[in-house]
Order: structure tokens, then sequence, then C-alpha cells
């Protein structure tokens, strides 16, 4: 048993409410990732499961038992934190061992336990090591292992990867998903990089402003975002956002149009929208043999390449008098596309592009909740006859 | 009179301030039971005075002694302390916590797990004007407090160059780490202890670092600037969640008069205690008649602050009982702002606390 609900969960600072009526239901087993910006709540709200922060108010409920009030060795959890919190004058039996001593276990129960975790984190032959003599990686898999001796229902780990250098983060998060397939616990990870989300998790929880964004598979937060924002923070680069209203054949904005029924969408005419497209969704109008429905053409110039080697990202102006600005995602009157490596488009050419009316997010321009993913087949008689922005 | 009941205590690190304990130690219901440290020397002259085992490590004691007082260079804090633990010893550690702010977290997980507690020897908070600070605050004297001006500035007295004070790599830091602390641990007890959001600090290095460096006394060998590199004065800006200020002067050497000050504005009174003189004025208005100001002056018995500290660590160890104040993640707290100063003053700007992370501080 580790599943781990939170109800009705506020945090409360003397003016900040750093936490904001979550709720949350996490399953025994799953690796549930918390995502979103510095400051968004997502390490308060670890810390109020961890026992850390006391709530303000609502529940804290781990294996059906309720532990608002209870200390966090108490709690059956097991954390594991960013800065590698070894003992500098232990070696790694030590370290490991070290909950199981101060708790009187004997000794062969300890060395038992010790093996098992030093096994499952691939350091069967270091226990005599000191951590001076082992990289960043050992020791973080030392700090682990010195969680899983304790066989905690949940396991929480703060950033856990985040002094690791570049390459050694990839690589163990590769190792934490054997661990978690190996040990089968509940895993609660707090990341601010959606990479790690992304990769390593059953489910991601996007928290923003002390408030659940949305808690879904990782597919499900890319595909179907809930709203702006999580639309907005789950890919890189972000996914381009245009503002609009919506009209008879559907939505204007001051530089493109894109046709459909409002009606079969339930919305008002007139209506302040946001349109969304990632960036991989725009296609040169020459290269669109795999886009099935696609909209009218866009005219758009194109300002700064990024080659990436893999792929090249194309920023690319759609009027005369647009700038450049670092954030092309927010500004109406540009597009980042995304294209092949091959790509021959160099540098202030005139092209026209095309969306892919199925990867298309329509969003309310107020509240930013999402209004439907992927745009019915256009009705247009030919795709050519559609609207281009004047 | 003491008694075989009494809680049996070791000393851990037997140099001045592990003999100044030693003798607070003799009127307490407590027995000095024996002293650890690495140097033959210190555990000679601790055994002639005090007539205890002394050991040169420290398992033979843990396993004879209910509790600890650990008084090493702050660099090794964190092994005794961390191993007493774990032998089901409480500690008091002297400040600061540690030497750093990882070792320092390192010891309040330790503690947390532990059945034995750690408190951290915080002596100010001893002195009665603190304590009669302290509760007419609780009784809304002073309103809501705003801002406390706190100071611990020595006109001269860098400890001994070529002493493990002076060195950043036993001591973790220089003026900061060594009195600093005190001046921060009070201002933070003063506003309970609120989350700090915001650090702006220097540090400098400006008297130690110089042959010519005129005083009139120093306490320990002096070898000179090569016996130094650490910071000599601090200066910094705290700001709280609820957007409280705490300003913060602190000095081994100025020119400039010495200045044990800490003032607290509140909204209904304010209040200034002298650290050194134990002195405590409080400050009011009031409307009643005419207009007029109201200046007390509070009187209060000298105390003995470590011994003081002392007795209450003592209670709490016969009792079993977890100390409310001077605890461990009061000690953490005290070392995050430390080390945010010293990071602010390297960076050259403020530093915000608001989106770290706490280290595991444990709450209970």
């Amino acid at each position: 048993m580790g599943d781990v609900k939170l109800e009705a969960i506020t945090k409360r600072y003397d003016e900040v409410t750093a936490v904001d009526d979550m709720n949350l239901d996490i399953r025994d087993g799953e690796f549930v990732t918390f995502v979103g910006p510095s400051g968004c709540g997502k390490s308060t709200t670890m810390e109020t499961i961890a026992g850390l922060t006391k709530p303000t108010e609502g529940k804290v409920i781990i294996s059906g038992r309720d532990v608002t009030k209870l200390p966090p060795k108490d709690r059956g959890i097991s954390m594991v934190f960013q800065n590698i919190a070894l003992f500098p004058h232990m070696d790694v039996f030590d370290n490991i061992s070290f909950g199981l001593r101060l708790r009187d276990y004997d000794a062969e129960e300890i060395q038992r336990r010790v093996d098992h975790a030093a096994d499952v984190v691939q350091l069967e032959d270091m226990q005599d090591r000191m951590p001076e003599e082992m990289s960043g990686g050992q020791r973080q898999r030392v700090a682990i292992a010195r969680a899983i001796v304790r066989n905690p229902d949940v396991f929480l780990m703060d950033e856990p990867l985040a002094n690791l250098d570049a390459k050694l983060r990839v690589h163990m998060r590769t190792e934490l998903q054997r661990l978690h397939k190996e040990l089968d616990t509940t895993i609660i990870y707090v990341t601010h990089d959606q990479a790690e989300a992304m990769t390593m998790s059953d489910r991601i929880c996007v928290i923003n402003s002390g408030q659940l964004q949305q808690i879904d598979p990782p597919l499900v937060c890319y595909n179907e975002p809930a709203n702006t924002f999580v639309a907005g923070f789950i890919g890189s680069p972000s996914m381009n956002f245009i503002e609009g209203e919506i009209t008879n054949s559907g939505f204007k904005s001051e530089h493109f149009s894109v046709e459909f029924d409002p009606k079969a969408l339930n919305v008002d005419l007139g209506r302040t929208v946001t349109l969304g497209v990632r960036p991989e969704d725009v296609y040169e109008t020459t290269k669109t043999e795999f886009v099935d429905d696609r909209t009218d053409p866009i005219s758009a110039k194109t300002d700064v390449l990024e080659p990436m080697g893999n792929e090249v990202f194309i920023y690319l102006l759609l009027s005369e008098d647009a700038e450049a600005s670092m954030d092309a995602a927010k500004a109406d009157d540009q597009l980042l596309m995304s294209t092949d490596p091959d790509s021959t488009l160099g540098e202030d050419e005139q092209i026209e592009v095309v969306l892919d009316r199925n990867k298309l997010h329509l969003f309310d321009g107020v509240s930013g909740e999402a209004i439907t993913h992927g745009l019915a087949p256009s009705t247009a008689d030919t795709p050519e006859a559609g609207t281009q922005a004047d | 009179m003491t008694t075989d009941t009494n809680p049996q205590i070791g000393i851990i690190g037997l140099g001045g301030i592990g003999h100044h304990h030693a003798e607070r130690l003799a009127d307490q219901p407590a027995e000095l039971i024996g002293g650890v440290d690495i140097s033959a020397d210190a555990r000679e002259s601790f055994r002639e005075q005090f007539g205890v085992s002394t050991y040169e490590e420290s398992d033979e004691l843990f396993e004879i002694a209910d509790a600890v007082l650990i008084t090493t260079p702050n660099r090794f804090h964190e092994q005794y302390a961390v191993d007493a633990l774990e032998a089901g010893c409480h500690v008091l550690l002297e400040k600061p916590l540690a030497h750093t702010l990882e070792s320092a977290t390192r010891i309040a997980e330790a503690a947390e797990a532990a059945e034995g507690f750690c408190m951290v020897g915080f002596n100010n908070r001893f002195a009665a004007a603190v304590e009669v600070i302290k509760q007419q605050q609780a009784n809304g004297r002073f309103g809501d407090l705003s801002h406390i001006d706190a100071n611990y500035v020595r006109r001269r007295g860098i400890p001994g160059r070529g002493s493990w004070f002076t060195s950043k790599e036993v001591a973790g830091g220089g003026a900061l780490i060594d009195i600093g602390v005190h001046a921060i641990d009070l201002a933070l007890y003063f506003l309970d202890f609120p989350e700090i959001t915001e650090v702006s600090g220097a540090t400098r290095s400006q008297f130690g670092t110089r042959e010519e460096y005129a005083y009139i006394e120093m306490w320990g060998d002096d070898i000179g600037p090569d016996g130094f590199d650490v910071d000599d004065s601090a200066t910094a800006m705290l700001r709280t969640e609820s957007g409280q200020t705490v300003s913060l002067d602190v000095a081994w050497a100025t020119n400039r008069p010495t200045n044990n000050e800490f003032v607290l504005r509140g909204t209904q009174a304010g209040a200034r205690f002298d650290r050194g003189s134990h002195e405590l004025t409080i400050y009011e208005a009031d409307g009643t008649g005419i207009d007029h100001l109201t200046d007390a002056e509070i009187q209060t018995q000298a105390v003995d602050t470590h011994k003081a500290e002392l007795r209450y660590f003592i209670e709490h160890v016969a009792a079993g009982e977890q100390p409310d104040q001077n605890t461990v993640a009061e000690g953490l707290a005290v070392q995050r702002v430390i080390d945010a100063i010293y990071r602010s003053s390297e960076q050259g700007k403020a530093v915000s606390l608001e989106t770290e992370t706490p280290a595991a501080i444990p709450s209970e």
C-alpha cells in the first residue's frame, strides 16, 4: 500500500497562498512528477506530504492513514533531496545503514537490507568507500539506497538530479525508471525540468500559482493540455499562442484565419480565444505530404534560424513590421516552426506555411481553459478557398 | 547536591569553551563523567582540572553518557553530533550548528530521526532582558514587530590569527559565523523565526589581512595575516515573508565604537536591548491626559547565560523531553541566513530564498 491522497490542502503564509485547495489521488506504485515554474508550490506540496510543512487546511492520507499531524519519520516515507546529504565521515555502508542503526535493527537485518539496496543501485562493491572517493552520481545513488533500506510506502524525491551534470542527469533518469520498475513503490518526484517529467512519469502533475493545473499521463498533458499554462509549460520549445476571436467562419487573428464551424464547438461569436500550435505542427507548404488536413497558407518571412542537429527551429514573422522577440511563442505576429535538418531555408526568405488542423488547440481567451484539441475537417470546398488574412 | 540519578554528561572538545562549560556544570544537577579530545595535552589538562576520565575516541564516552556537550571547532560538529545521536545521547552543540549549510542540514536530519535531541548553544536567549522582551512581545506590548536592528560589532577583537577561528576550512567563515550567528539568532528569535525570503549582504576582510593590524588585546596567539582567510565584518539586510526587515551589522574589527545593540520596532512599542550591558529600555507613546512619550527602563538580574542554558539543557535531558527553544530547526534557519549572506556577498546582489526548497527542516 502506498497510495497518497491530498484532500483540499491549502498552505498559506501571511499574505501568500503557496498551495491553494490541492486535491490529488496518487495510486500505489505510481511514478508521479510534480512540475511547474520556480515558486509554483510544487516543493511546498511535497513538503506537506513529507510532513516538513504543516498545511493550513486539508488532510494528507498515506496508505489509508491520516498522517496530517504525524512527524516525517512516522509517515512511511523516505526522502531524497537534491543536496547530496551523505555524512562525510561515514563510509557507504554506514551512510546507508544510519537510519536502521538509529532504530536498533539487528546487525543481520541491517546487512541484508544494505546488501539489497546497494545491489539495486549497483554499488555492491563500494560499501567501504568514503563519500569523498565517489563521483556525484555514485553519491546520489548512495542517498537513494539510504532511502530504499527503510522499505517506505512512498519515495519523495525533490530535484534529486539537479546538482548533477547534464549527461549524468540523463543517465540517472534511466536509472530511476529501472529502480521504479524493480521496487514497484510509489514515487513522487519534484522537478522544474519538464524533460525529466515527460520521460519518467506515469502521470505528470502540473502546478502553477499553488493550484493543480492538470494531472495526466505525459502525452495527454502534451497533446491535450487542460489550459494555456500547461500547453506553454509542457513541450520545448513552447507552443505558439495567437490571440484572436471567433467569427462565423471560425478563428480570425490579425494575420491569419482558420476555418471551422463555431456552432460545432459550441463557442459564441465574438468570443476572444487563443489558438495554440506546437512548432512541429507548422509546415512549409512544400512539405505537407504527411498533413491530412491543413489550414490555408499563411505568408511569413523567415527570421532567425536555430539548427539543433536533428531539427531546425525557424522564427517566422507574419507581418512586415513584426520585430523578432525573445518570446516568439507569445507574440501574435510570430510563429516558431520546427523543420527537418536538411531544410534549405535561409534567413529573410518569404515563404508560406500551413498548420496541421488536427493538432490545433483552442483556448478561452480569458480563462485560458481548453475549448478543443484538433479541429474538425475543413468544410471549405477547396483548401485554397479559405480566407487569407488581409 | 548531585546524585547518581543525575544525567551523566560528557564534553567533546576540551579547549577554552569546553573548560568554560565544565566549570559551569559543577553547580548543576548533573555529573560530568568525561571528556574527549584528539589532543593529548588538552586531555591531560582537562583530566587534571576536573578529575574525570578523558578519551581520544568518542565511542567510549557515548557508552556511558546520557548527553554530551560538543565544543569542538565548527568543522567537527557534524561527526561528533551525528555519532552521539546515533549512540542515543542528547546533544548540546555549541553555535554555529555547523561550518556549512550542507553539514548543518545533515545534523538536522540525524537529529530528526534520532530518539535523543540536539540543542544549539545560542546562550544569549537566556539573558534575563531577552526573556522579558519575549514575554512582553507575547503579551502584545510591542504590537506587530516590523524591524530589528541587530548589532554585534567589536572595535578590535579578531581572535588569534592562525587559530581555527580564522580558518575558513575549519570554522566555515569569520566574524559572521562566529559572532554574527548570535545576532541573527536573536533577531529571528524576536520575530518568532519567520520565513526569510530575501537576503542582501556584504562581508569584508579588511583588518585580519593586514601586517600592521593594531590592537590592544587579542585572544590566543597571533601569527599574522598568513593565518587569516575569513571575513572580519559583515553587513546585511534580511526580509521576511510578511515584509519585516532585519538590519545586521557584525564585526570582529572596525573603526567605530563597539555596538551590541538590538533595537526592536513594533507598531505599539519599541525596545532597545544592549547585549553587552544587559540594559533594556521600552519606548512607548500615549495620549492619556496629554500626548506623551514613555521610556521604561527595565532592570533585571545579571544572568550567566551559559549557566542558564546548561540548566535548561540538563532539565530536558533529565525529563527526556525535546526543548522548545534552541532547537536544531532554529539552528538550521540561522545557518541558512549565514549561507545566504556569504552567497549574496560573493554574487554582489540580493539572493532570494523564497523559491528554494528548504533542506529537510524538521518541523517538529
